[in-house]
């Protein structure tokens, strides 16, 4: 990010608050509007409540599912003591599919190490880095083109941490799902059939326990390319 | 309040929650009331928004200050909009970025934070959340139930018809 955005953003932080103070005080303090919320309002509550629960349950019951196969694979404690690596070797993410969603989540001890460094090789050409949110743990860009902001594709890698999890929407939208291997690494595609939303990339870095993912509106052949040249920073292309 | 209370595991959830209720529930109804225009769909608006409020209960840390309270004004804005957008007279609103919000006064700068006032309420909203709340796109897109994609993109747009306001000399 140059030196003028920054400083735009600076300043949008400024304004933000500014409006924000603006908007509040245009408000009435919420002291003096105390409004009784009738009964009505806790109607369709009972129903969420009950989807709620069949979503912990199921959650629980996956959880326990994957606890018991790596407590069975753990035990095998010889061959784990062989190969440290071993462990990076497991699937560690399970993958739920709701109605509206598919949600992965994942398990595994929070990671001390610090977050890799990926680069992309292959950038479709005529895009530009927009955006970058960086943080501890994760690292998410913005691929842009100049003259078409909605033509955009999103590059994003964070640690699957035990408790970490990814949701992908479907929108009511119909996705043809394909496994897929990048570069050794298993994945999941995740392909629009209408065309209206954007094509989904997810593929695991078990070995430095990270996520990635891209999000885009490029075919497969487009998404696969650039998935294809992901490269760590400090390794060889 | 004894239901959401369930849905919500640990006591400090409950506490904080229960604050929240109570101290906003009264301002959440006025801000949702002034957008719809009927008592039901406000309550309706304001019971969305408390789910909302359930699930990124973790993103309050502070019951009391400012940030909070203009975090759930701007939740249950969206879901007034929402609501108001689905109903049956849909047909007859125009695109939801034009849908006009709670009316915010220009803080009077003649600049940015005029431009950033006069946007419509998606584009303030989104804004607003992420430089004054400071929420990443992946906390975005959980308040907001989007995907990050689509949250880059809605923040891309909000800059640039704020950019456009600019330019225009809007405000």
């Amino acid at each position: 990010m140059n030196k003028d955005s920054s400083i735009w953003e600076e300043n949008l932080i400024r304004s933000a608050k500014c409006v924000r103070v603006c908007m509040l005080n245009s408000l009435p303090d919420p002291v003096h509007c105390e409004h009784p919320l009738s009964p009505a309002l806790e109607r369709g509550l009972t129903d969420f409540y009950a989807r709620h629960k069949r979503v912990i349950k199921l959650y629980t019951a996956l959880k326990s599912t994957v606890a018991i196969i790596l407590a069975a694979i753990l035990s095998l404690s010889v061959w784990l003591t062989i190969d440290g690596n071993a462990r990076a070797d497991f699937a560690r993410w399970v993958r739920v599919i709701y109605k509206d969603s598919i949600v992965y989540q994942f398990f595994g001890e929070k990671s001390n190490k610090m977050l890799p460094d990926y680069l992309i090789g292959f950038v479709p050409q005529g895009y530009f880095v927009e955006t970058v949110y960086q943080s501890e743990t994760s690292y998410s860009a913005v691929y842009a083109r100049p003259n078409n902001p909605n033509d955009a594709f999103v590059f994003e890698y964070f640690f699957a941490a035990d408790g970490a999890q990814t949701q992908l929407l479907l929108e009511e939208e119909e996705y043809l799902h394909e496994k897929i291997i990048i570069n050794g690494l298993p994945g999941d595609l995740y392909l629009c059939a209408s065309g209206k939303n954007s094509n989904n990339l997810l593929w695991f870095d078990e070995r430095h326990d990270v996520i990635l993912s891209i999000d885009s509106y490029a075919d497969k052949s487009v998404i696969l390319h650039i998935a294809e040249s992901v490269y760590l920073k400090d390794s060889p292309k | 309040m004894l239901i959401y209370l369930q849905m919500m595991d640990s006591t400090e959830d409950k506490d904080k929650f229960e604050a929240i209720y109570l101290a906003y529930r009264g301002l959440m109804f006025h801000v949702a009331n002034q957008i719809l225009h009927n008592q039901q769909d406000a309550e309706d608006a304001v019971h969305q928004a408390f789910l909302s409020v359930i699930k990124n209960l973790d993103k309050i840390s502070d019951v009391q200050c400012p940030k909070t309270r203009s975090f759930l004004v701007i939740i249950v804005e969206r879901k007034a909009i929402d609501l108001l957008r689905k109903s049956h007279f849909k047909d007859s609103i125009p695109l939801d970025d034009d849908i006009a919000g709670i009316e915010v006064p220009l803080p009077g700068d003649h600049g940015l934070a005029d431009a950033l006032a006069s946007l419509p309420a998606r584009y303030r909203e989104i804004l607003l959340l992420r430089f004054d709340n400071g929420y990443s796109a992946k906390e975005l897109a959980e308040i907001l139930n989007m995907s990050r994609d689509s949250v880059q993109k809605l923040i891309w747009r909000a800059k640039e018809a704020l950019t456009k306001a600019m330019e225009r000399g809007e405000c």
